[in-house]
């Protein structure tokens, strides 16, 4: 399968009189989407590593990541950033970009 | 929670793509329920006191009423959240597809290459011209729209479509998201019991979810799929084979069908006809009357008209029109459905229009009891949330 656009064609609309308001409702919204994946994924880890015995509560505290866990962490949160401030430049569009639309035929 | 579509298609992608779409699906209900609930109540005791004190005279239809909800924060507040579920819809889908399309690809193959006991079939019109409001916009907000292909098996704009749905519908539509075409059907077979088709064409099929409604309830009945959009009618195909229905895709324009005079007993569209304009509209129900047979029947599933709705639920219902990339869903809704059907040259004594309670969510008796008691439009009809009851109106020739 061909990889898909996520982007719609288009102007956004705004709903406020100020459309900073609508990007920082797009970005509180992505923002919580990530925070409700966190929650369900730290609930099935916490159901598992209970039901196991593996680890306990207070050693998830205090628990350090390795090396390479942590720059796969970083990389994940500059994409959270990407996907939770798409919409506050959407009021703007680069000559750049423009230009690259223009040679793709869009 | 979204519950796993019922056909070797789905992909569910991780765990987070997983929950993302959980939260994109609950955003949507809470959205379309509680604060659509909410809005309405703001409505009656502020918006609408204020706006007589204001003019002199309630809100006479929905454009005043829109007028005046612009102005109230929460009006604000709902519609960029809803906007914003929209995109999400579309996006937590999308990533899924991206990151398991070798998945999404292993299982079409796998349903693609199956032996088969029904007999479906595809066929393609590569010379066939996208019609404008296809093309030219992003229907529903969501990318690439039905028609987007970048190879000759792509099928990816289906994949998305069903997908989605499933979230946007948040359980609305059924489990195989097909309420609406199992509604319709049987409300035909319980109302007009004598009449058994032998071949019914779904006009606008996108992935045949409903298409497939009608091979159910009619099964002796050959039963056909039309749309532009090539990536979706590959989709449909396979999704059809897959759940083993028996339908038969051609990629074609509803306003100019390729078969000849007095073909079908049923020609149907769902959800349709509010996405094309007007002109292509009157098409579509001249070619439909056309391609009928002497006694058989004209039946669209469509969002219900203003003339019939108080100035509030218009409003409501006609939110999509402004922000949701559906420019013609409008000037659909403003239509008079009956004058419709007599300007394509059906009879006025031969039209036909209903509401109908949901088929799937209910048992086949306590269906064919509801819809032998009288339905009245209201708020709950074609709005989707806790309660939707769907519109059709049609003709028999």
């Amino acid at each position: 399968m061909p990889q898909l656009n996520l982007d719609t064609k288009g102007r956004r609309p705004h709903f406020f009189d100020d459309p900073a308001i609508d990007a920082v409702m797009t970005a509180m919204l992505e923002l919580m989407s990530e925070n409700f994946a966190l929650k369900e994924r730290l609930f099935a880890l916490e159901h598992a590593l209970e039901r196991s015995g593996l680890i306990t509560a207070e050693e998830l505290e205090t628990i350090e990541l390795p090396e390479e866990a942590r720059i796969k962490l970083a990389g994940e949160q500059q994409a959270f950033f990407q996907d939770a401030f798409r919409a506050l430049n959407a009021d703007h569009q680069s000559p750049a970009s423009r230009q690259a639309e223009i040679d793709s035929g869009k | 929670m979204p519950v796993p579509l019922k056909h070797d298609l789905y992909v569910r992608g991780s765990r987070r793509q997983a929950a993302q779409q959980d939260f994109v699906f609950g955003l949507r209900a809470y959205v379309l329920n509680d604060m659509a609930n909410t809005m309405k109540s703001r409505f009656e005791e502020k918006v609408e006191p204020d706006f007589l004190r204001a003019t002199g005279a309630a809100p006479k239809d929905g454009v005043d009423v829109h007028k005046a909800m612009k102005q109230d924060n929460y009006f604000r507040f709902y519609s960029s959240m809803r906007y914003c579920a929209q995109e999400m819809v579309w996006r937590s889908v999308g990533r899924a597809l991206n990151e398991n399309s070798d998945e999404f690809d292993e299982k079409l193959a796998g349903v693609q290459s199956a032996s088969s006991a029904v007999d479906g079939s595809l066929e393609l019109d590569e010379a066939l011209e996208l019609p404008k409001n296809v093309a030219a916009i992003d229907v529903h907000l969501a990318p690439g729209g039905y028609h987007t292909e970048t190879n000759p098996e792509d099928c990816a704009a289906g994949a998305l479509y069903d997908q989605g749905l499933n979230i946007f519908s948040f359980g609305m539509m059924g489990a195989n998201l097909d309420d609406i075409g199992h509604s319709m059907a049987n409300y035909v077979r319980v109302k007009h019991p004598d009449f058994k088709p032998r071949n019914v064409l779904d006009l606008g099929c996108t992935i045949g979810h409903n298409t497939c409604a009608w091979a159910t309830v009619y099964p002796d009945a050959a039963v056909t799929g039309i749309d532009v959009a090539a990536p979706c009618l590959r989709y449909a195909h396979a999704r059809a084979k897959s759940q083993g229905v028996p339908v038969h895709f051609k990629q074609m324009n509803a306003t100019k069908l390729d078969y000849p005079d007095n073909s079908f007993d049923v020609v149907f569209s769902s959800m349709f006809l509010h996405e094309l304009p007007l002109k292509d509209i009157k098409l579509a129900l001249a070619e439909a009357r056309r391609v009928l047979r002497p006694g058989g029947l004209m039946l669209h599933m469509e969002l219900p008209p203003n003339d019939e709705m108080a100035p509030y639920d218009s409003f409501y219902l006609d939110w999509d029109a402004y922000y949701n990339n559906e420019p013609y869903y409008k000037k659909f809704r403003d239509q008079n459905v009956s004058d419709l059907c007599i300007e394509a040259g059906f009879s006025d004594d031969k039209l036909m229009s209903f509401i109908t309670p949901q088929y799937t969510y209910m048992s086949d008796a306590e269906y064919v009891a509801a819809v032998n008691e009288e339905q009245t439009f209201d708020e709950t009809t074609g709005r989707l949330a806790e309660g939707v009851q769907w519109f059709g109106f049609g003709a028999w020739k």
